[in-house]
């Protein structure tokens, strides 16, 4: 009896105005090579974050750690008018919420 | 010379040509040219003495040959006439005798059977292999292989295949697999399956329509088009300031449809200089807000630090919450329950 486990990406999408890139990733537990388990992990990336400090002073996300499928399409569709655009929002947001 | 009296009713005869057998006083079984059924069925002159079937010859060869009970002499006067067939009666051929040759038609190819044409002329033809001139049977039938697939193909432009039967003895269309639409199927009544899962394609759902809820919007949704459950690793904040250490960060969510639960145990190991409002993002969807959606609230339990305080939280944008009003402590813990609605 041989278990293996294997984690693949399933399905990166880009959503929306502000390009948010969703991971989905499944990891599989296969028993003779037999599939007795699947679980599936899931993140959303935005292009950046503004500071706390005071200043919104926009933060790129750091993706160095993410595969370099999502670094590609990261680095195609997170243009400077996008993290402007973002950036924008968020200050808003913030601004309404308080 | 002319017969004399009635001419026979039934049946040949024929001089058999046994030109070709050499009597040496020897050799006792001779090739008669032809098949024959019964020894009776011969007359022989043995150098002009009628031989008696069964005493002085016998058949050989399954009817082929004759065989002499004493070898004729080299030189012997032999000729051997065939009644072929009854005269006055029915002959019955010895089994396993009659074959092609002895039937009026000629050989067909393998595969082929024998039909008439009504006129009493036989000939060989091919098993009709159009499915339509298959007529009703009366029993149980099996349609099966062995080995490759069994495939039903209606090749005419848009046509259905139809699964009918009698329910009640009421003649009733179990199953509609409709050609003019890509094979959509309709069943009669019911879909029970007993083991493995329904599988239902990318974009495609549960459609609901026929509940009639939608009312007069065309534009409501009452397609369930998605689920799923999972788990994903959120990100916390404070929206002032920063903490200095982030402990253990839990998320589950489900997914149904559009909208999105959400459970997640966040703790914070050291608050550091963190103030204000704390953000979750790393959401496992994009959120379909595009603002501030101050009705997507539901509560975050504190614990540890400040004993337990229901808080309120709101999305911040369409990656985030934001839990409005968190105290913050060093250690606190947070179990976090929310729903909020995806973008797809």
């Amino acid at each position: 009896m041989a278990l293996t486990k294997e984690t693949s990406t399933i399905a990166t999408e880009v959503v929306g105005q502000y390009k948010h890139i969703q991971v989905a990733e499944d990891t599989v537990i296969k028993e003779d090579d037999v599939e007795i388990s699947r679980t599936r992990h899931r993140k959303t990336l935005n292009c950046g974050s503004l500071s706390t400090d005071g200043n919104n002073t926009f933060i790129d996300t750091d993706i160095s750690e993410e595969s370099s499928e999502v670094q590609g399409i990261a680095n195609l569709v997170w243009t400077q008018s996008v993290k402007d655009a973002w950036k924008a929002k968020m200050i808003a947001d913030k601004n309404a919420i308080g | 010379m002319a017969y004399i009296g009635q001419g026979i009713k039934q049946g040949t005869f024929k001089v058999l040509d046994t030109s070709g057998n050499t009597y040496n006083g020897s050799n006792t079984t001779f090739s008669l040219g032809t098949q024959v059924g019964s020894a009776a069925q011969l007359l022989v002159s043995h150098d002009g003495v009628i031989q008696k079937a069964g005493t002085d010859y016998t058949l050989a060869s399954g009817g082929a040959s004759i065989t002499f009970s004493t070898a004729p002499a080299s030189g012997a006067s032999i000729f051997i006439v065939e009644i072929s067939g009854a005269v006055g009666g029915t002959v019955t051929p010895s089994d396993n005798s009659v074959g092609v040759t002895q039937l009026n038609l000629s050989d067909g190819s393998s595969g082929q059977f024998i039909k008439t044409d009504g006129s009493g002329t036989l000939s060989f033809a091919s098993v009709s292999s159009a499915l339509d001139d298959i007529s009703t049977g009366d029993a149980a039938v099996t349609l099966a292989t062995s080995a490759g697939n069994i495939t039903i193909d209606a090749q005419g432009n848009d046509t259905d295949i139809i699964f009918k039967g009698t329910d009640g003895s009421s003649d009733t269309t179990f199953l509609t697999l409709d050609g003019s639409d890509a094979g959509a199927a309709t069943l009669n009544n019911g879909l029970t399956l007993s083991d493995g899962n329904l599988v239902v394609a990318d974009g495609h759902g549960i459609d609901f329509s026929a509940t009639s809820n939608s009312g007069a919007g065309s534009n409501i949704a009452e397609l369930f088009d998605d689920y799923e459950e999972g788990t994903f690793t959120p990100s916390v904040a404070p929206t002032s300031g920063a903490f200095s250490a982030v402990g253990t960060v839990l998320g589950f969510y489900t997914k149904i449809g559009r909208m999105v639960h959400i459970q997640c145990s966040i703790t914070i190991t050291n608050v550091g200089n963190g103030s204000a409002n704390m953000d979750l993002t790393g959401l496992p969807f994009t959120s379909a807000s595009t603002g501030p959606v101050h009705t997507m609230m539901t509560c975050a339990r504190e614990t540890q630090v400040l004993g337990q305080n229901d808080e309120v939280i709101m999305s911040r944008d369409v990656s985030a919450a934001v839990i409005l009003g968190a105290h913050f402590g060093n250690g606190m813990e947070y179990s976090v329950n929310f729903i909020y609605r995806a973008a797809t």
